[in-house]
This record gives structure tokens, C-alpha cells and sequence, in this order.
């Protein structure tokens, strides 16, 4: 046990092992980031597709406005004579 | 936290955005046909509206007529009698019967007050025989004014909103089905 901690301890392994567990990290890091930009990506999409909905939902609440008005106006217009 | 559970909790996350992004568009087509349908609306009931002014003026004049011709009166009530008879026999429902005879009886009179009509676009649509036309205006056909909103359809069809009254009649007034009636004095 002590040649394996003693052998580990050396500069030179010490730095590889160090090295090494640096890259796994940055490996890690670099696929999370990845993950996390098509997430942002995605919710971006969903935010954009949502807010058009709720403009196109405006839009057909208008619309039921100037049914109702439409319909009155030719009753109005049309009525009067 | 493990880079397994991590890719999961994401994994997730992206399958509920992409239902909430299924979910918007349809709500937004579903609502995009319903605008649609709200334009149709406004054809139809101007159309139902003309048409219904249309056969209350017939129906007024005929009347006028029947009353005045004691023959014509003769034939409208003949013409109302054999759909109560008809209606009798083949529904065997006194009521339907009724209905028949009423409506042989308004089908008759409207008969008589047909005519050929027009239809003045101005602030105040008014329908009116082509032998009733009084005053100076934008005098149109009937037939003519009806093709011409049917031709609106295709502005729908192309995701156009046709706005209130006078934005249907400014765009009926440009179409070339539009047939003008000019009144000499």
C-alpha cells in the first residue's frame, strides 16, 4: 500500500492524474454546456411559439368584437330604411 | 449531482417544452381558423341580411298587389290551399300542413312582388326594386353585389381581415363583378 501511495505521490503522477482529471472535467463541462444550449434553444422556441399564440389569441378576441359590431352596424345600416 | 441525472432533469425539461410548443401552435392555428370563420360570418350574414330585406319588401309589395288584383288574390290563396291540402295528405300532420299552406301562401305573394332589385352603398344600405329607385347614389345590382361579395372569399382564404361595413363595401366597390345602375332623372 505504501509503494502504490508512494508511487502515486510522485511529481510526475501526480500531475497526470491531475491532468487527466482535468480533462474528464472540461469533458463534463463541454457536454453540460452543450445540453444547456439546446435547452436554452428549445425554451427560446417555446417562449417565441407562445407569445404568438397569445398574440394570435388577441387578434381572435378582436375579431369576435368586430363580428359582434359588424353584425350590429348592418342591422343599423341596413334597418333604417 | 451525477452527469446521468443531470442528462435526465434535461432530457425532461425538453420534452415539456416540446409538448408546450405543440400544444401554443395548435391553439394558434385552431384560433387562426376561428379569425377565418369570424370573416366568413360577416359575408354571410350581410348576404342573409340583403336577402331577408330583400323578401320583406316582396312580400310588402306583393301583398300591396294582391290586395289591389282580386285574381292575384284568388291565386294566392289557391296556391296556399293546395300545399295545406298537399301537406295534409302527405304528412298527415295538421300543423306541418299548416306550415305548408302558410309558406305556399308567402311564396305566392312574394311572387308577385318580385322584381328586379338594387342596392344603394351608401351610409344607409337600402334594397329597393329597380322601379323604386329614388334619389342619387351608388345604385347597384343585387345579383351583382352578391357575386361580388362571394369574391371576398378568396381575400379569407389569403388570411385577409375585411374590417367593418364600409371596408366590405369599399372592396365590393372595386371588384369588376359590380354592375352599376344609372338612373336617369
Amino acid at each position: 500500500m505504501k509503494l502504490v501511495v508512494s508511487f502515486l505521490l510522485r511529481p510526475k503522477n501526480l500531475r497526470a492524474i491531475g491532468e487527466d482529471a482535468i480533462s474528464q472535467m472540461q469533458e463534463q463541462v463541454n457536454g453540460m454546456r452543450n445540453q444547456l444550449n439546446d435547452l436554452l434553444a428549445d425554451a427560446l422556441l417555446a417562449g417565441e411559439t407562445i407569445s404568438e399564440m397569445k398574440s394570435t389569441l388577441q387578434k381572435g378576441k378582436e375579431s369576435g368584437k368586430s363580428l359582434d359590431n359588424f353584425i350590429k352596424e348592418v342591422q343599423d345600416r341596413l334597418g333604417r330604411n | 449531482m451525477t452527469d446521468n441525472k443531470w442528462s435526465r432533469i434535461v432530457s425532461n425539461l425538453r420534452k415539456e417544452l416540446f409538448l408546450m410548443v405543440r400544444e401554443a401552435s395548435s391553439i394558434k392555428k385552431y384560433s387562426n381558423g376561428l379569425q377565418s370563420e369570424a370573416e366568413y360570418l360577416k359575408l354571410d350574414f350581410l348576404k342573409y341580411s340583403l336577402e331577408k330585406q330583400r323578401k320583406n319588401i316582396a312580400c310588402q309589395r306583393g301583398l300591396a298587389t294582391v290586395f289591389k288584383d282580386k285574381k292575384m288574390m284568388r291565386t294566392s290563396l289557391f296556391a296556399s290551399a293546395a300545399a295545406l291540402i298537399l301537406g295534409g295528405l302527405i304528412t298527415k300532420d295538421k300543423y306541418a300542413a299548416l306550415r305548408a299552406g302558410l309558406s305556399g301562401f308567402d311564396g305566392a305573394v312574394q311572387g308577385f312582388g318580385d322584381a328586379k332589385w338594387a342596392v344603394l352603398l351608401q351610409k344607409d344600405l337600402a334594397i329597393v326594386p329597380y322601379d323604386a329607385i329614388q334619389g342619387r347614389g351608388t345604385w347597384v345590382t343585387l345579383e351583382s353585389l352578391i357575386e361580388s361579395i362571394n369574391e371576398l372569399e378568396v381575400e379569407i382564404s389569403r388570411g385577409k381581415q375585411l374590417g367593418n361595413l364600409d371596408g366590405i363595401i369599399r372592396r365590393v366597390q372595386q371588384s369588376t363583378k359590380l354592375i352599376s345602375i344609372f338612373k336617369s332623372e
